[in-house]
């Protein structure tokens, strides 16, 4: 098990995973909004991991990684959205996902269908900042043995 | 008679010091003789590895055999983990710093992917100690953009690497320790990466192995080269008895008298 740290945001890894914390690099909407102190804040932060090696590039919600998937593995996003979404209806949930549910997944919740797979999304706020949490499986027909992996690693995320 | 007795007193207590001095010393040779032996009881123990100067000691016999994933920071300052054991594709982790002299000609290697060399079951890692250790600015510099680099003083730490530069070689699937070692220059390295790995794919046969293994209990054989010519000939189907060996008693058979 690893530790991963950046960005004010933590990671639990089990061994096999393939993961990065990093900055997203072009925010989705909208200009970059200020602080009460007139400074601009941290740029948002991406997390990305997989039970697969990640490709250099990978889109924010896993393009160029989703498509490598086995039926076994697992791709999860944490994608973390301007400061000027807070106070949004769709990030009004204000608790951190720890456990998923299989029946959470639809074939048709992925953000680019591909045959086999399943996803769900998961839009909340922690610590002031809104995130979305992706989560794609390899396989919907193995969800019941997949999400359990798939909470094992909600379970290790800290978000300062 | 009270001057014999103080001067026999004398000679006993200087025979004494001699004595004492005698068997401290006694004590010290055989402590010597024993840190020759690498520190080790019983007769059995080895001497110590000696090198040139500049030449890599090689890692210790406790060294993992097995790899481990590598956990990190990159040039940017992202947190990364690269999973090694289990991975899809062979793993050559080059542990490089941005100080020596040698590894500079690594870091250029790394700058052209194309020239590499290496194949598509193969993929390299840049790995050097994290920022406590090294000059984040230096490596942000030297880091190639199409080969991951990680600053991770815990690999190094996994890996008991002994310098910079030093390379290891990582089976994907097993996570077995392939190959490793250092040298001067990059195409070094990668030549002696890629025996590792042809030795690697000609031991996975298992039925070779045994055949290998009885020609050389039968031969005596013990070299390492000895063995991998073995492997190469059965593989080619040549066996102790095949007439190419023979060339002059197949001659001479085939020559009437």
């Amino acid at each position: 098990m690893a530790r991963l740290a950046a960005r004010g945001i933590e990671i639990d890894l089990p061994e096999g995973w393939d993961a990065r914390i990093t900055r997203r690099e072009t925010p989705p909407v909208g200009a970059r909004a200020t602080t009460a102190t007139g400074t601009a804040p941290p740029p948002p932060a991406l997390v990305h991991a997989a039970t697969r090696s990640l490709p250099a590039e990978v889109g924010d919600f896993g393009s160029g990684a989703v498509e490598l998937l086995r039926s076994q593995d697992l791709f999860l996003s944490l994608v973390e959205f301007e400061r000027d979404s807070l106070g949004s209806p769709l990030f009004a949930v204000r608790s951190q996902p720890k456990r998923l549910r299989p029946s959470d997944f639809d074939p048709q919740a992925l953000q680019r269908t591909l045959p086999g797979q399943a996803g769900t999304q998961v839009f909340f706020t922690v610590a002031d900042r809104p995130f979305c949490l992706y989560v794609v499986l390899g396989s919907f027909a193995r969800r019941s043995r997949t999400v359990p992996v798939v909470n094992g690693v909600l379970e290790g995320i800290r978000i300062d | 008679m009270t001057a014999l007795v103080v001067g026999l007193a004398a000679v006993v207590a200087l025979l004494a010091i001699l004595v004492v001095g005698l068997l401290r010393s006694h004590a010290e040779i055989l402590k010597e003789l024993h840190d020759l032996r690498g520190g080790a009881d019983g007769p059995t123990s080895q001497p110590p590895t000696r090198v040139r100067p500049g030449v890599a000691l090689p890692r210790g016999t406790g060294a993992a055999a097995q790899g481990a994933d590598l956990a990190g920071l990159t040039p940017a300052g992202d947190a990364v983990q690269i999973a090694v054991r289990g991975a899809e594709v062979h793993t050559l982790l080059l542990f490089l710093s941005s100080g020596c002299l040698t590894c500079r000609g690594f870091w250029d290697a790394l700058a052209d992917q194309a020239s590499l060399g290496l194949g598509p079951s193969l993929r390299a890692i840049a790995v050097t100690k994290g920022p406590d250790q090294e000059s984040l600015s230096a490596i942000t510099a030297l880091a190639p953009a199409d080969v991951p680099t990680v600053l991770s003083s815990e690999a190094w730490d996994d890996y008991d690497v002994p310098v910079a530069p030093y390379a290891i070689l990582v089976a994907g699937g097993t996570g077995h320790i392939l190959g490793e070692g250092a040298g001067a220059t990059w195409p070094q390295v990668r030549d002696l990466m890629r025996q590792a790995l042809a030795d690697s794919e000609l031991g996975s046969d298992a039925d070779l192995r045994q055949r290998v293994d009885a020609l050389q209990r039968r031969r005596g054989a013990t070299g390492r080269r000895d063995a991998r010519t073995d492997y190469e000939l059965l593989a080619a189907g040549i066996g102790p008895d095949h007439p190419s060996l023979r060339p002059d008693t197949a001659a001479a058979e085939e020559t009437p008298l």
